[in-house]
């Protein structure tokens, strides 16, 4: 019993801690630095995930919602 | 640099402005490689680590080390760019360690530019000297990074290196930059003063976070080379605003050397100044 | 008090004009990214696949992208038929050489060789700082499918950058058939005493596809993207390479048939995608989607990224994807014989319930002024039904990214 309530209590600093992390706060200009770093981009490597789209369209019954355009095929 | 560098321009366009940009961090990079006491790849750990013997230096770094002679003769021997090592027994973090006396006097026979041999372009400190240029270096970089932009290109700009700034023409709407003046004990909450800088320099010493307090007594983080204490009475926080970046720099660090004649040191150079 | 003022003036005046000159870079304008790709499955497809790309800038305000993607596909792939035991006489459309050719005594099975050439173009247009349109067009043509299409999607961000909402169309057109041309009648029989199956022209499928996305910055460590996309397809949906067997109590296949799916379909996405980066540096990509059409099939996929970065401009980047959907309403493993045939059914592995797992690592290092990326990463599908219940692959990725002025 104490174990799991150590546990819970863990979890929930985590959680808090996590929180803390994505608390919005505005964003200047001049802070944007790490914003601005390729590994921050909301599509960080754009051939990768091309390649990736055609992987799992051939092999999976699901395929967008990152975007919309960009050309099919008919890859078994 | 280790303090927020910030770039205001007056245009709508991108590449220019991207273009500037990498210059001034180039610039900025550069200086700060080149001149900071932290790194172990430059001439300052080269001449600090030289152990006595002579260091020939570059063009630049010759350049600068005139500048500090001049600056160390006009300071009457106040502005010291030997005086680092006091720091060894100086630690300003709003403690109460106040070093002993005799520690500090253990100091004095490793401070003073009258022991450094400087001829151009060699240089020779004693072992145990140390040089920095950290008092300069910030303010060098805003200049030239303010006259590589003007090379570049006319439009208005603003370079803010940690509060050191300097205003390359005003703003789109021809108004000049609007500049406020920290109160030091409540950074980026109250301001003691603004400006309407369109074209000139803005340096601001004093660091109100960096003192020591015992008895009563406030010890500020200025240090008098020629005594190796704290300059009584020094000003909080002093700026001020001149043609360039690194003459402002100059006169609020000095000023602030005066200690209690800070404010009529200021008033005889007939400049704009804000003492605190 | 005396002044110095003067004196330090002409002093500053000396060390600043005397400041060191130096070259300074421009704006890079091109940037290059060229890739090779292998995709193996074991005993089954390999994929080769050569992938370029340029981002060029052109002024203020343009922005070209240029793609051009090569691959080849060789070896076997399921058909949905099941594994015979003792083999019925197949007739194939094909004469033998590329394409589509059922390797005898094994109709589960069909060998692929075919390439592709594909062209995607973008034009990215900012009318002013806030408001940007993207153009883009894109080709790609195989022996049995040709595909068109056009997009436009329009950026507005509000004017301090962080929010920016999307609203994007795009449409497309597809060619299908078998190599040799043509398409077989959905759920014709192939079995030999009933001829040769009747084959059709190629069929046409039309395409339209919406988007509603906003992405936010939350923090100067966090951007956030929601995303909603709405699609429609109608027409020629059926594989026309797919088989389905109908078999007896004992699971011996009797007949075999072409499948055949709804000729159109609705689907629908949300995608919410976050990238944080950690106090110590490191950068995480997490995503998830939820997938639903009105075929009844739903997905979950999540998508997790941890980037770790060294001095000297390295990094490593393990990655994990997993993946779970339900099976189309028409899906089955085979019909039963004696039974009427539905109007609809497939085989197809890929409309089947499955979950696949994506396992793998990025490393990327600073090579000849530009960044040279290397990735394997593990594929492994299981299907609830389908005769073929796994699938493992092996992908592998080798890619460099150059800047040029």
């Amino acid at each position: 019993m104490n174990k799991l309530r150590l546990t819970l209590v863990c979890t929930l600093l985590v959680t808090l801690q996590a929180c803390a992390a994505f608390k919005p706060e505005p964003v200047k200009p001049w802070q944007k630095g790490i914003l601005a770093e390729e590994s921050m981009q909301l599509e960080a490597d754009a051939i990768e995930s091309f390649a990736d789209e055609h992987i799992y369209f051939s092999k999976e019954a699901s395929t967008g919602g990152k975007g919309v355009g960009g050309g099919g095929c008919g890859c078994n | 640099m280790a303090s927020p560098c910030e770039i205001l321009l007056a245009t709508d366009s991108r590449s220019l402005a991207q273009e500037i940009l990498l210059l001034s961090y180039t610039e900025a990079k550069r200086i700060e490689q080149k001149f900071s006491r932290y790194r172990t790849d430059n001439c300052i750990y080269q001449i600090n680590h030289s152990n006595g013997t002579p260091v020939p230096v570059d063009e630049e770094t010759a350049n600068l080390l005139d500048f500090a002679q001049q600056c160390y003769q006009l300071s009457e021997h106040k502005f010291d760019i030997t005086s680092g090592v006091l720091r060894e027994v100086w630690k300003f973090d709003g403690s109460d360690n106040i070093p002993e006396p005799a520690a500090v006097a253990s100091i004095l026979p490793r401070v003073g530019w009258d022991k450094v041999k400087w001829q151009r372009p060699v240089i020779t400190l004693h072992p145990g000297m140390e040089i920095d240029l950290g008092g300069i270096g910030k303010e060098y970089a805003v200049d030239q990074t303010a006259r590589l932009i003007f090379a570049k290109s006319k439009t208005g700009a603003l370079i803010n290196y940690g509060g050191d700034l300097f205003a390359l023409g005003p703003q789109q709407n021809g108004e000049p930059w609007g500049v406020g003046v920290d109160d030091p004990e409540a950074t980026g909450a109250n301001q003691v003063g603004a400006v309407n800088l369109s074209k000139g320099g803005l340096a601001t010493s004093g660091d109100a976070r960096r003192y020591l307090l015992k008895d009563g007594i406030r010890y500020s983080h200025i240090l008098d080379p020629t005594t190796g204490w704290p300059v009584p009475e020094a000003p909080r926080a002093v700026t001020v605003i001149a043609n360039t970046c690194l003459e402002a720099g100059m006169l609020s660090t000095m000023a602030m050397l005066q200690g209690a004649k800070a404010q009529s040191f200021l008033e005889a150079q007939k400049v704009d100044f804000w003492c605190i | 008090m005396k002044s110095i003022r003067n004196k330090l003036a002409v002093a500053t005046c000396t060390v600043l004009s005397q400041g060191a000159q130096q070259a300074v870079a421009t704006e890079s304008s091109w940037t290059t990214d060229t890739s090779y790709l292998f995709y193996s499955e074991a005993d089954r497809v390999t994929v080769n696949k050569i992938i370029t790309r340029a981002d060029v800038t052109l002024g203020d305000n343009d922005l070209l992208m240029l793609e051009a993607v090569y691959d080849t596909i060789t070896g076997a792939t399921p058909t949905g038929a099941v594994k015979s035991v003792s083999p019925v006489s197949v007739t194939t459309p094909s004469s033998g050489g590329a394409g589509f050719k059922t390797t005898s005594g094994t109709p589960d099975l069909v060998d692929f060789d075919d390439t592709r050439l594909g062209v995607n173009v973008g034009w990215t247009h900012s009318y002013n700082r806030t408001f940007r349109v993207n153009y883009g067009a894109s080709i790609s043509v195989e022996r049995d499918y040709e595909a068109y299409g056009g997009s436009l999607t329009f950026d507005k961000e509000t004017d301090d950058r962080s929010l920016t909402f999307t609203a994007g169309i795009a449409g497309s057109y597809d060619t299908i058939m078998q190599s040799s041309g043509g398409t077989p009648e959905p759920l014709g029989e192939i079995s030999a005493n009933e001829g040769k199956p009747k084959f059709f022209e190629a069929g046409n499928k039309r395409g339209y596809e919406g988007i509603l996305g906003v992405s936010r910055i939350i923090n100067r460590r966090t951007v956030a993207q929601l995303n909603y996309t709405i699609g429609s397809q109608k027409g020629y949906l059926t594989d026309p390479y797919k088989l389905i067997s109908s078999t007896d109590a004992n699971g011996i296949e009797v007949e075999r048939y072409f499948e055949s799916r709804p000729d159109n379909r609705q689907r629908q996405t949300l995608y919410g995608a976050m990238v944080h980066r950690l106090e110590n540096k490191d950068t995480i990509h997490l995503s998830y989607r939820f997938y639903w059409d009105d075929w009844d099939i739903n997905s979950h996929t999540v998508v997790y990224r941890h980037r770790r970065e060294f001095s000297g401009g390295s990094f490593l980047e393990p990655h994990l994807r997993i993946y779970t959907q339900t099976a189309a309403a028409f899906f089955r493993h085979s019909l039963e014989y004696d039974q009427s045939v539905p109007e609809y059914a497939s085989a197809d592995y890929r409309l089947d319930e499955m979950s696949s797992v994506t396992l793998g690592a990025k490393y990327g290092l600073p090579a000849w002024g530009g960044t040279l990326r290397f990735r394997l990463e593990y594929l492994y599908q299981t299907f609830a039904e389908a005769e073929y219940d796994t699938n493992k692959a092996v992908i592998f990725q080798a890619s460099f990214k150059k800047a040029f002025d």
